[in-house]
């Protein structure tokens, strides 16, 4: 057995913290609740979309890790566990948007279905019982996955077997296809629904890149502050540093090229279906947003880990990676907010209902962080791994 | 003089100066398709467009679908070698010749197309000379050229040393003229280790450089047709979707030549299984990336339900495009099928009456025999009373249950071939992504927002320039490895001494403490 992880006082002091600051939140949110209902579920879901997307996301990457081997999976797979193992949480949180469903959805107000004609043509996917249905069912499936990701790690770590691992790893290829899906119907369903007379083929995917990127992130962020654990001695180098920071770029730069397209498209189409969710999102304010979003999402992290040298430091990926983060929040910010306000508008609530569900969130992960060692016991990557491999990929990329 | 080993030689240099009749009679079938081509090319030109099945609305056909196939199908070599290079993977050694040939030869003969495609093929320059850069033809023509030049450069460079070894390795019997285009094309290569470095520099940029350029080509073709407002193209999904449909054809048509090449050269101690079964995971992930991103485009459509949408829709689920779209949806189911059941069946329950030889033969042909009756029936009372409804879908759940379990029995015997799987694969996803083009060009011309329906019918014409472009590919391909090695053979020999070079290490490992040293050398002896 390993010896307990030196940061154990520090993540019991701020699990302790973060619960007080969560629930402090979200006691100040219930006043928004009860004076301000409808900004109240409006500033929820922008909160409830970032942190839930943060969970899948991890249980995602996690997935990814285990299918494609290498040496940056292993030292973020407790962390990516951790995080994926809040999704029971976020099954619980969900009921405030299910209950507010008319407030929140076009679709959901019997009055407005009755004067439109494609929401009536929609009415057999977009309907309240049936969006219900679907929503708790991605999160039922989402939880049995991270529950599931959990066992078999923990499995692997008694057994200490190839097997095991191997069985982890071949549950990974379904289990990406099943959160690839998911994912995808559920961006539609919470997020592209808001206009239900605008639709995006790539929606889906950039979503599911966001939180892909959101996750690395955070994954990123986490392993800087517990670098100097004793299970990391020697077996964390700035490589892996410099792996993640090129799946940040990867992720950035996909992204960029997924907005691209839907932009690209729509701009030049110029249909009268479509424009509309960009006019509202380019002016009023929003676009000051729109432009934040694609610098501080694209431009600044692109340039700047395109050197070697801001990836090979924790401290600098880490920075670029709370960069990503916060645009993450701005991008779903500027996806949800302007259905409600035409201008650029912020609440109180956003951020007390930000904290208070990431108080929590945060509060459940540093809970689970702390059960095992940040390494996982048996890993045959760690093994496998030749010095050479090291030395060449390094020089390669 | 450079070293060789006499393997490689054997192997790989000499084939290239003995040429049997085998070789020259493929070729006489080339170019008797060739000139078929020709023929009615030289027709078209003469009689004009009339000539092909293309009439306005459908004013894009046959050569539009080869031009995006045989792009897609270029993104094989380059972008898998250059993604292999730059991630380091040791098992791509052998393969990254024959992907970088398949990409050049591809986009010569995919540009070809929009040649064809021309009434007036001169006007091909009036892209350049009144290019505008608002029109997505004129990136296209930019994207296409950046990537053709970068491509033959890219597959060029790795070729330095080879020229080299073959220069100083060229028999004496050889025609002058191949020693000589040797050592033009070894540019005074003599491998000291300034050129090296400075070669291997150079492929690992162009690698990284490479990458973006292949995606760009592809996303750009797509937005031919999505910057459009026709129903069908205006999708935003189909940059990704495209690229995501270019690599996985590029596998497909990768996985046939290695195999041909691996087969007729007799070079299978070069092309190790792992090579096969490394790109194959690559290829099975790439199929459910493909099924999500057709799914994404279709369902979203679905939802959407744009009235100018749902005609395209439905001609192509159960209109007159049904049949192409749902072979390339079975082609492609086939092609997941036979690289993943194999795999996952339990090799225990081989004795299993359901895995027996004369059962899966029997429900395979006994479910074609299904299929044929119950849509090409001629019998009047018969057809009647197929065309049933109830009697369809009774049909129709007969003839899939005998196919899975024909299926079935056809794993457990694929399941020790792997290289048949895959190639079976790869040819049900090329033609797949054929199809997948077709299904995305032909329908949506055939039903225009404003003017009627009007099918389009390919003629003999459009039939014979398809047939002479995929033999004028076959050919460069011939001719090409018959001038130069299938392999690269620096590369393996590189291979080779990294390989050796960690057996060394691991014999240079601590001994297990606790056995005395000397006993240890005794017992050895």
């Amino acid at each position: 057995m390993t010896q307990p992880s030196k940061f154990l006082p520090q993540f019991e002091k701020y699990q302790r913290l973060a619960l007080i600051i969560g629930v402090v939140g979200l006691l100040i949110s219930a006043i928004g609740l009860f004076t301000n209902n409808d900004q109240f579920l409006q500033s929820y879901l922008v909160s409830y979309v970032f942190w839930m997307q943060l969970s899948v996301g991890c249980a995602f990457v996690l997935a990814i890790q285990y299918l494609v081997s290498g040496r940056w999976g292993v030292v973020i797979q407790r962390i990516l566990e951790a995080g994926g193992f809040t999704l029971p949480l976020m099954l619980i949180l969900i009921v405030p948007v299910l209950l507010g469903l008319p407030t929140l959805y076009e679709w959901a107000r019997p009055e407005a279905v009755a004067h439109d004609a494609l929401l009536q043509h929609k009415a057999p996917y977009l309907n309240v019982p049936f969006f219900t249905f679907r929503v708790l069912g991605y999160l039922v499936i989402w939880s049995a996955i991270a529950y599931l990701q959990r066992k078999w790690s923990y499995r692997r770590d008694t057994l200490r077997t190839e097997e095991s691992h191997i069985r982890l790893k071949n549950f990974s290829g379904p289990i990406s296809v099943v959160l690839g899906l998911t994912v995808t119907f559920a961006s539609f369903d919470l997020m592209m629904s808001l206009d239900a007379q605008w639709y995006s083929t790539i929606f889906g995917i950039i979503f599911g890149v966001g939180a892909g990127a959101a996750a690395f992130a955070f994954a990123t962020i986490i392993l800087a502050l517990v670098r100097e654990d004793h299970v990391f001695s020697g077996k964390l180098t700035s490589l892996q540093f410099n792996d993640l920071g090129n799946f940040l770029l990867t992720m950035v730069m996909l992204w960029a090229y997924m907005e691209l397209s839907q932009f690209l498209i729509i701009w030049l189409g110029n249909l009268k279906e479509e424009i509309p969710w960009y006019l509202l999102r380019t002016s009023g304010g929003w676009g000051g947003m729109g432009i934040i979003l694609v610098a501080f999402n694209f431009v600044v992290p692109f340039f700047f880990l395109l050197l070697r040298e801001n990836k090979r430091r924790y401290g600098r990926v880490a920075a670029i990676a709370w960069i990503i983060i916060v645009a993450r929040y701005i991008e779903l910010y500027w996806f949800i907010a302007p259905t409600f306000s035409p201008t650029l508008t912020f609440h109180w609530l956003d951020l007390t209902l930000l904290v208070g569900i990431g108080g929590i969130w945060m509060s459940l992960f540093l809970w689970q962080l702390k059960q095992k060692p940040l390494l996982p016991e048996y890993d045959p990557r760690m093994e496998e791994e030749s010095s050479y491999e090291h030395a060449a990929t390094a020089e390669a990329v | 003089m450079l070293h060789l080993d006499p393997k490689d030689k054997e192997k790989l240099i000499d084939p290239l100066f003995t040429t049997g009749p085998t070789f020259w009679s493929v070729i006489a079938i080339l170019l008797a398709v060739i000139g078929w081509g020709v023929y009615m090319y030289v027709r078209q030109l003469i009689f004009g467009l009339g000539e092909t099945g293309m009439q306005r609305p459908a004013y894009w056909g046959v050569y539009m679908v080869n031009f995006i196939f045989f792009i897609g199908i270029s993104h094989a070599g380059t972008l898998i070698s250059a993604i292999l290079r730059v991630t380091g993977a040791e098992w791509r050694r052998p393969i990254t010749r024959v992907a970088e040939a398949i990409t050049a030869f591809a986009l010569i003969v995919g540009t070809l197309q929009i040649i064809y495609d021309l009434g007036r093929p001169d006007r091909f320059l009036y892209l350049f000379t009144f290019g505008r850069m608002q029109s997505p033809l004129l990136w296209d023509a930019m994207s296409v050229t950046a990537y053709f030049l970068g491509s033959v450069t890219y597959l060029y460079m790795p070729m330095i040393p080879d020229m080299a070894i073959l220069r100083d390795h060229c028999p004496e019997s050889a025609p002058r003229w191949r020693k000589k285009l040797y050592t033009v094309l070894a540019l005074g290569w003599r491998g000291n280790k300034t050129q090296w470095k400075r070669l291997e520099k150079a492929i690992a940029v162009l690698a990284v450089l490479i990458i973006p350029i292949a995606v760009s080509v592809h996303t750009i073709i797509s937005w031919i047709l999505a910057t459009t407002v026709q129903p069908g193209w205006h999708s935003t999904i189909f940059g990704p979707y495209f690229v995501v449909g270019a690599i996985f054809s590029g596998i497909g048509a990768l996985f046939i030549a290695m195999t041909i090449v691996r087969k007729v050269m007799g070079l299978e101690e070069y092309y190790r299984l792992k090579s096969y079964r490394n790109l194959g995971l690559l290829f099975i992930a790439m199929t459910a990336i493909w099924f999500y991103f057709t799914g994404a485009e279709y369902l979203t459509l679905a939802a959407g339900q744009q009235t100018a949408e749902f005609p395209v829709f439905a001609s192509k689920l159960w209109g007159e495009f049904a049949p192409g779209f749902w072979l390339m949806v079975v082609l492609m189911a086939i092609a997941f099928w036979v690289q993943v059941v194999p795999q996952i069946l339990p090799k225990k329950a081989e004795n299993s009456f359901l895995f027996k030889p004369g059962l899966a033969w029997s429900s395979g042909v006994a479910a074609v025999a299904v299929f044929l009756v119950m849509n090409f029936s001629r019998n009047q009372p018969l057809a009647a009373a197929l065309s049933q409804p109830n009697i369809r879908l009774i049909g129709w759940i007969i003839a899939a249950v005998l196919f899975v379990v024909g299926g079935l029995g056809f794993s457990m015997w694929l399941k020790t071939r792997q290289v048949t799987a895959i190639v079976i694969a790869s040819v049900a996803v090329v033609i797949g992504m054929w199809l997948e083009r077709w299904n995305i060009v032909a329908p949506t011309l055939t039903h225009p927002r404003l003017i009627g329906f009007w099918f389009y019918h390919p003629t003999w014409t459009e039939g014979a320039l398809t047939a002479a472009s995929f033999a004028l590919f076959i050919l460069l391909f011939m001719v090409f490895f018959k001038l130069f090695p299938a392999i690269s053979i620096w590369e393996i020999a590189e291979g080779r001494a990294i390989e050796a070079a960690e057996a060394q290490v691991e014999v240079a490992l601590p001994e297990p403490t606790g056995v005395p040293q000397a006993a240890h050398e005794g017992f050895r002896k």
